[in-house]
């Protein structure tokens, strides 16, 4: 096989084939995923959301073994749901069928959160430009992936919309450039923005409120194993009819809500602690308080330079 | 019966040396679903090995250990909590299991995955120290009355407890096998040769020391043997020979008379099959050379032939990988004997089939009642993971 050879390469036959039969093996950042499905919706998705994404073989080593499968029973030719499996085993409850795709990006989200125990793992948004890169913490009310949606469509390299990757000794960022999770009027703010949107099917009705995901940026995807030096820890704020407002967070301040935004800080132990430690001295904190689009991107803009 | 790429490294470590990536993903994957992840680099440690094993494996050996050190550090800070307590009470309990390996700081407590607390104390003491855990925060998990019936009236434990706040579990038992099975028993005989752990803590704080016990090597062996050749869902069966491995070993190599010792306690408490099954399997699973105080009795045993050739043939298939990858008609076959087995030894039959059957029409009312589905079943590790996309 070619060295880099993206997912693109493939017709939706062969997609189809390999996601039906062996599992389809991707590159997604510094993991690699072998990922099995029959359903169409699975097929469609991730041939439109993956594009840009490696292809590797059943020859390389492979970090986890994801499938969305029908759930057996009468009730498949009723309401016919589906589940996640991480190789044997299911984390999650069934969900209806409709909402494959959502389901699958979830279980990968989990795989990760659950496993990669050599990072540091943080609930944030990560993106970078000239070299800059700011951590956006998810946390309630953020706004997180609409802003990272904008920034991303806005010349900034997406990194992550949903977990930070941080090196426990080098305290680098590492990418997973996967698709960025967007809900309910967000879709259409961001649809607005960009006639270079490509999204993936709208769901409807999940327990999120109505969902779709937006495609990485093929530069994004192509720079996915270079790392970068955190920079800044932006914690947003959305306001209605706010001027925007950008304040100093106290590094003890922001040392604990890093804390709150990890997955793994508690399992880590004293090597979270410390990452965190090394994290926080050498980036700058701020709270940033938020409406208008326009304001926020020309205060990213002017961050970046 | 099919070998398993995990059977093979646990019984001869060295063939990670020539092995592929594909045959690293099988390991992987096998070692995984069978929690025994940490146990195999534990192994490959001990010889060596660890050049051997490419970069992303070692990510995820590492992550494992990191979450089996996590999970020892929150079963020692209960540990600490329950001695008090147990100290106050003026009640002697006994730990058992994965708690104990730890607290004697025994090389298989190394890598080895557990989170419930196992403990071991008297049945007239169980009253106090259900009520005293309450008034700590545990609760039972079992909120159905004939679920705690069924507990305390044929069971060698109560239903677990459970903190309310930090998720631990906890099992507390008054004997190791269910008191309505007819061949019962004596616990003191068990029991009796307890041994007081953490000395270090007498010379830290002779005044205000909490004792912690555990059970002689002999009476720990044969309760690990005895727990295994009684269960009917053998999933984590061969973590549970794997134990029995290394507790031999190590017992083994620290006393000589340690078969001798097996052996008289077992015919005490007419534990002698367990134990026969114990070295059989050792030898046919893992080919461990056994001592010859074991090897003449495992000859001597009397057993017919029939139920021998049956139990070698359900636990010759279940001492492997329970994966996907695995299985054939003859694993589902023995899956099922040692099932039916398993359920036989911990009940006579007239409560056994009222039991099963009473099990069957609640999943029945359980799958008919039509439950709007809801995310997320698991992740008690991390409660965080169910803010995923809530920003």
């Amino acid at each position: 096989m070619p060295k880099n050879q993206t997912l693109s390469s493939l017709n939706t036959h062969e997609i189809s084939k390999r996601l039906n039969k062996d599992g389809l093996v991707l590159a997604v950042g510094p993991f690699t995923f072998c990922i099995k499905s029959s359903l169409p919706s699975i097929v469609n998705n991730v041939q439109k959301i993956y594009a840009d994404f490696q292809l590797l073989s059943h020859d390389d080593l492979i970090d986890f073994y994801v499938s969305i499968k029908k759930t057996k029973g009468i009730r498949r030719f009723i309401k016919p749901q589906i589940n996640f499996y991480s190789d044997d085993y299911s984390p999650f409850l069934p969900l209806p069928a409709s909402q494959a795709f959502p389901l699958l990006e979830w279980g990968m989200n989990w795989c990760i959160a659950q496993h990669a125990h050599h990072y540091l793992l943080l609930h944030s948004a990560v993106l970078e430009k000239n070299g800059k890169s700011v951590i956006l913490p998810a946390q309630s009310g953020s706004g997180k992936s609409t802003l990272c949606a904008l920034l991303a469509l806005n010349g900034w390299r997406l990194l992550s919309d949903e977990m930070a990757l941080i090196d426990l000794k080098s305290c680098q960022l590492h990418a997973l450039a996967r698709p960025i999770s967007l809900k309910n009027e967000s879709i259409k703010v961001i649809s607005a923005q960009s006639h270079n949107t490509v999204f993936g099917e709208i769901v409807d009705d999940t327990n999120k409120g109505t969902i779709s995901h937006l495609k990485p940026s093929t530069v994004s995807v192509e720079y996915v194993a270079e790392p970068v030096r955190p920079f800044a820890i932006i914690f947003p704020k959305y306001q209605v009819n706010q001027a925007i407002n950008v304040q100093e967070t106290d590094k003890a301040t922001a040392f604990m809500s890093v804390i709150e935004n990890s997955f793994n800080y508690a399992v880590l132990a004293e090597a979270g602690f410390n990452t965190v430690a090394a994290l926080i001295d050498q980036v700058q904190c701020h709270t940033l308080t938020y409406s208008s689009t326009e304001e926020v991107l020309a205060f990213f803009e002017e961050f970046a330079h | 019966m099919v070998t398993s790429i995990l059977l093979s490294a646990l019984r001869n470590p060295a063939v990670i040396k020539s092995f592929s990536a594909s045959d690293w993903n099988l390991l992987l994957r096998q070692a995984s679903s069978a929690k025994m992840l940490a146990r195999l680099a534990y192994n490959f440690t001990k010889l060596d090995l660890t050049c051997h094993i490419p970069e992303k494996i070692l990510h995820h050996i590492n992550s494992e250990q990191v979450k089996v050190a996590h999970l020892h550090q929150q079963v020692r800070q209960e540990v600490q909590e329950l001695d008090e307590l147990f100290r106050k009470l003026k009640i002697k309990t006994i730990y058992l299991k994965g708690t104990a390996y730890l607290l004697a700081d025994l090389p298989l407590a190394q890598g080895r995955y557990f989170s419930d607390i196992d403990i071991l104390l008297n049945k007239d003491e169980i009253s106090r120290i259900e009520i005293a855990l309450k008034c700590k925060g545990w609760k039972s998990q079992k909120t159905d009355d004939q679920d705690q019936a069924y507990y305390r009236n044929y069971m060698h434990e109560i239903p677990p407890m459970q903190h309310i706040l930090r998720g631990t579990i906890i099992d507390i038992h008054h004997n190791i096998l269910p008191v309505c099975n007819d061949n019962k028993i004596d616990i003191s005989l068990l029991s009796a040769g307890a041994l007081i752990i953490a000395e270090k803590n007498i010379l830290d704080n002779p005044t205000n020391y909490d004792p912690s016990y555990v059970l002689a090597p002999e009476a720990m062996f044969l309760h690990s043997a005895i727990h295994l050749f009684h269960e009917g869902e053998l999933e984590q069966g061969l973590r549970g020979l794997s134990d029995l491995d290394i507790l031999f070993s190590h017992f083994e190599s620290n006393d000589q008379s340690f078969s001798q010792k097996l052996i008289k306690l077992a015919q005490q408490i007419n534990q002698q099959q367990s134990l026969f099954f114990a070295w059989r399997y050792l030898d046919k699973v893992f080919n461990r050379a056994l001592p010859e105080e074991a090897r003449v009795f495992v000859a001597q045993y009397q057993m017919q032939t029939v139920r021998l050739l049956t139990a070698d043939f359900t636990f010759t298939h279940l001492f492997n990988a329970h994966h996907s990858t695995t299985v054939t008609w003859r694993f589902t076959l023995a899956a099922q004997l040692a099932y039916w087995r398993g359920h036989l030894l911990r009940m006579p039959l007239r409560l056994l089939i009222p039991h099963l059957c009473r099990k069957s029409w609640l999943q029945l009312i359980e799958f008919t009642k039509k439950e709007p589905a809801k995310i997320n079943k698991a992740d008690a590790l991390d409660p965080r993971f169910h803010q995923l996309d809530e920003d």
